[in-house]
């Protein structure tokens, strides 16, 4: 889930500083935005947008943080509107919606854990991508801004 | 990009994998819930009826009631159902309306019973409401109208006559959609069938109430007024069973006029 890569260059103290507050804010906003979904994403997306035209390090960083909190909101909103939905429409409770249920705290678990890691690591200057979003990161944040 | 691609297909794959497996788990044991929904319905329906007992009287006509009850039989038994599960209530009111309450129970009006001229039609309409009971008409409207939250807070205290009088307005009145009401006349003609009692019956008692207000210029009884255009539905109703032999078998040899009194 995790890997330990060579970055392009060495992050300076300030970059790795906002590097690790990109996750750190992500997780305070897991804690507060977890009956509702769009809070984690509005947080790493309004830091996002004020580190993005920052160094390299922090805006992959933040890219990073940002994508998957994106995809946190999806499965979050999914959960919350399908609880809504049994305990306000005429939903009713099934192995489906506790599965899900089982299966978003696990991802959000995991999640929660690589950001502690990651926050600390990017901190020390360590580069670290995750599955997935660490390749969709590569693929989308380029280190030359112009 | 490809890496991208690849990554995310297979963490899609442990998603829906995972969520598929952690599904096959039976977590919500579904006698459980049924009880719980069946529970809540009870409780609601004995409150409702408690609202109602309190401003009109049951009923101490006797053999009215000993009829009632050898008709209810007759179209449960004939239908598979247990007439021991379904409480047939009348109360003393000029109110002409039948309804099926929550928890299983029909209740009716002498107002209602007047209008009818044989047990026949008293059985239509006794088997129109059993017919909203058994599609679960009456539980789909009350989640609908009032949700799962407050009817289980409702049935765990003794109290909210206010949300009650509310919830008995709407279920005197407004209860069932046009569909739901199309599918309780359907249900219903196949009950009186079975019962071998003709469900022109039905159709006749429809056409009868929803006349007296052209012809008398009265107002429409209660059970007619809210249910969606007679006419239309006892056209159906004929137009189903037309030309289809039904064994008939007479319901009561006395007078059922007399009975009422």
């Amino acid at each position: 889930m995790i890997f330990h890569t060579d970055f392009a260059y060495t992050p300076n103290e300030s970059e790795r500083e906002k590097a690790s507050n990109s996750y750190l804010m992500s997780l305070i906003a897991i804690i507060a935005g977890a009956p509702m979904p769009f809070v984690n994403l509005l947080a790493t997306g309004i830091f996002y947008l004020g580190n993005r035209k920052g160094a390299y390090f922090t805006r992959w960083h933040c890219t990073q943080a940002m994508l998957s909190q994106i995809t946190l909101f999806f499965i979050n909103a999914i959960a919350v509107g399908w609880t809504l939905h049994i305990v306000f429409g005429d939903g009713t409770l099934t192995n489906s919606y506790i599965a899900y249920l089982i299966t978003a705290l696990i991802i959000i678990i995991l999640e929660f854990l690589m950001t502690i890691y990651t926050a600390v690591a990017t901190r020390r200057g360590t580069h670290v991508e995750w599955w997935f979003w660490g390749a969709l990161t590569n693929a989308i944040c380029k280190e030359n801004l112009s | 990009m490809k890496k991208a691609t690849a990554q995310l297909l297979l963490a899609l794959l442990l998603f829906f994998g995972l969520w598929y497996s952690l599904s096959l788990i039976n977590y919500v044991d579904e006698t459980t819930g049924e009880k719980l929904e069946k529970e809540t319905e009870a409780k609601i329906g004995s409150l409702l009826l408690k609202q109602i007992d309190l401003k009109y009287r049951a009923t101490q006509n006797d053999s009215l009631f000993a009829v009632v009850d050898d008709i209810h039989r007759r179209l449960c038994e004939a239908n598979g159902i247990d007439p021991e599960t379904i409480d047939v209530h009348i109360f003393n009111s000029d109110i002409p309306n039948a309804l099926a309450l929550p928890g299983r129970n029909v209740v009716f009006f002498t107002g209602m019973l007047h209008h009818t001229e044989n047990p026949e039609e008293f059985a239509g309409i006794l088997a129109h409401e059993i017919a909203h009971i058994e599609n679960h008409h009456i539980r789909d409207r009350l989640t609908r109208e009032f949700g799962l939250t407050l009817l289980l807070t409702i049935s765990g205290m003794d109290g909210a006559p206010e949300v009650l009088a509310n919830m008995l307005r709407m279920i005197s009145s407004r209860a069932y959609s046009r569909e739901q009401e199309r599918e309780a006349d359907q249900t219903a003609a196949e009950y009186l069938v079975s019962a071998e009692i003709d469900p022109i019956h039905l159709a006749n008692v429809l056409l009868r109430l929803s006349g007296m207000q052209a012809h008398n210029d009265q107002p429409l009884p209660g059970w007619i007024s809210t249910h969606p255009d007679p006419r239309d539905r006892a056209d159906a109703l004929m137009q189903d069973h037309e030309g289809e032999p039904v064994e008939i078998r007479a319901l009561y040899a006395g007078n059922w006029k007399e009975l009422m009194n």
